[in-house]
């Protein structure tokens, strides 16, 4: 019951800030600023004509972040399993997460476009680098909480090095992971829209261009409300079509958090 | 009868913050293949150390082996049933749990790993609870499970490290009741470390006292009537005998002999 009426709380706050903006702006009728119905018909227009193709742009920046996720995912793992078993890896890895954590990826770019040049692989590496850090971070504080009676019930059946990381470490370690992969997530999705729109025009040009190209080419507002909203879109589809899924099929259903 | 473990001068420390503490001197025990040895002892005796150097858990010195092989790591012919209830693995089911360490070991056959963790989880009575999760289980149930996942091995010895201290009496005293049962029918090679004498007379065909020094002091073959209750002749001088043990007051003519 609590759970409908907190819904209502929220679909009513919603309706009332959409209230609020349509009358703001039908009234002052600026152009940086247009009404809800405006910005619909252009994300309508943007879906169907080739002259706007957001999705073309929208695919553009998954492909990029979903290869920065699985490459940056993949060098935590390695980093993490690493570091959990050599103590000098480490004590160094963990010196390497704390000062590269603080880096804003953003603030690497004119570093990254000297020496890889503004392409791709610029746009990858800096995904990869707001991945990696965070992941690290809650990959290694999940294996070193791994319960030494799961640890002892491993080594008990004889686990070697890769069993334990497969079969013990990172089931227990999930909830930690999962946290982890929704940080670096984030964090990439926000770095790599910056990093498109400070790039301008990178090879494939993902939704972060759209936005710029809305601004300064097209000289096209609504659009690039369109585009924010999508990105906006993109973001509730994975945070509760994605993850929430995959928490509720595995960490809700194991009873490893409430 | 064949031998199934012989420890020989088993010496164990441990050394924290500086200072070293010998936990075990030269400690010395056979154990039979059936046999179902219960350990008393005070707390902090080593008698959970014992434990973890027969389970390959920890370094230790002396010599220990287990079917004539010396333990030096852990194996599945050794498995171990800790006290705490949170032993599963909560990202898997019960079944799953029971057929896990059967495919470490090397089966792969679904029909196979079905049959088996269907067979053990009926001997400790949780048949249809195969589908549910550790969590939604009571602490005894967790323990059943632990113990099948156990039995399903078919290891040569069990070790039991104060597995029912957690639970409530009455589950306590049930689970007492089955595992008996399921040691005679499957005839296991066990050693069980308690602190409860009831426990250690109810279960044990063998029942060791460890002084605070880490010394076996009081080893006998326990011939009380079974099932063991409180009535049975010869109850009451058994739990004379290990409680006054566990107060420090044994026998001192018996230290380190076997007396049958």
């Amino acid at each position: 019951m609590r759970k409908y009426r907190d819904l209502i709380i929220q679909v009513v706050f919603v309706i009332v800030c959409g209230v609020c903006w349509q009358l703001y702006a039908k009234s002052r009728n600026l152009m940086g600023f247009p009404s809800l119905d405006v910005i619909f018909n252009r994300l309508v227009y943007c879906f169907t004509n080739e002259r706007r193709p957001i999705l073309q742009y929208l695919f553009n920046s998954i492909l990029s972040i979903l290869k920065g996720l699985g490459i940056g995912a993949l060098l935590a793992l390695i980093f993490s399993s690493l570091s959990v078993s050599s103590h000098v890896f480490g004590i160094l890895y963990n010196l390497v997460v704390s000062v590269f954590d603080l880096l804003p990826g953003v603030a690497l770019l004119p570093i990254l476009m000297i020496t890889i040049g503004a392409n791709d692989t610029s746009i990858l590496v800096l995904v990869i680098h707001s991945v990696v850090w965070p992941m690290s971070r809650n990959l290694i504080d999940g294996f070193r909480t791994t319960p030494q009676i799961y640890v002892e019930s491993g080594r008990n059946l004889g686990l070697n090095i890769a069993g334990m990381v497969f079969g013990i470490y990172i089931p227990s370690s999930f909830a930690s992971i999962l946290s982890g992969v929704k940080v670096g997530w984030a964090r990439a999705w926000r770095g790599l829209i910056s990093a498109e729109m400070i790039f301008g025009a990178a090879q494939s040009a993902g939704i972060g261009v759209f936005i710029n190209n809305a601004r300064t080419v097209w000289i096209d507002y609504p659009a690039v409300y369109a585009a924010i909203v999508l990105v906006i879109v993109v973001g509730v589809i994975v945070e509760y079509g994605i993850f929430l899924q995959i928490e509720k099929a595995t960490i809700r259903k194991w009873g490893m958090v409430r | 009868m064949s031998e199934a473990l012989r420890i020989e001068n088993l010496s164990k420390a441990f050394e924290s913050q500086g200072v070293r503490k010998q936990i075990l001197h030269k400690l010395n025990l056979t154990i039979e293949e059936r046999e179902f040895v219960c350990v008393l002892g005070p707390s902090g005796c080593g008698k959970s150390t014992m434990l973890r150097c027969v389970a390959g858990f920890e370094k230790y010195e002396g010599v220990i082996y287990c079917n004539g092989k010396v333990v030096n790591k852990p194996s599945t012919d050794r498995i171990m049933v800790f006290q705490d209830y949170n032993q599963l693995f909560p990202w898997k089911t019960v079944e799953a749990n029971v057929q896990y360490p059967l495919k470490v070991t090397g089966i792969k056959d679904k029909k196979e790993l079905k049959r088996i963790s269907d067979e053990y989880l009926a001997k400790v009575n949780l048949t249809g609870y195969q589908r549910y999760y550790p969590h939604e289980l009571s602490g005894g149930m967790k323990q059943r499970v632990a113990i099948a996942k156990a039995l399903a091995l078919k290891p040569g010895i069990i070790l039991m490290d104060e597995p029912f201290a957690a639970l409530d009496a009455i589950t306590r005293n049930k689970l007492q009741r089955e595992l008996y049962q399921i040691s005679t029918d499957e005839q296991l090679t066990v050693i069980f470390i308690t602190h409860n004498i009831q426990e250690a007379l109810t279960l044990g065909t063998r029942v060791l006292l460890m002084s605070e020094d880490g010394d076996i002091v009081i080893d006998r073959i326990n011939t009380l009537e079974k099932p063991v209750k409180p009535s049975v002749k010869g109850y009451g001088e058994m739990w004379d005998l290990f409680s006054q043990g566990l107060e420090g007051n044994y026998p001192r003519e018996n230290r380190g002999e076997r007396r049958a």
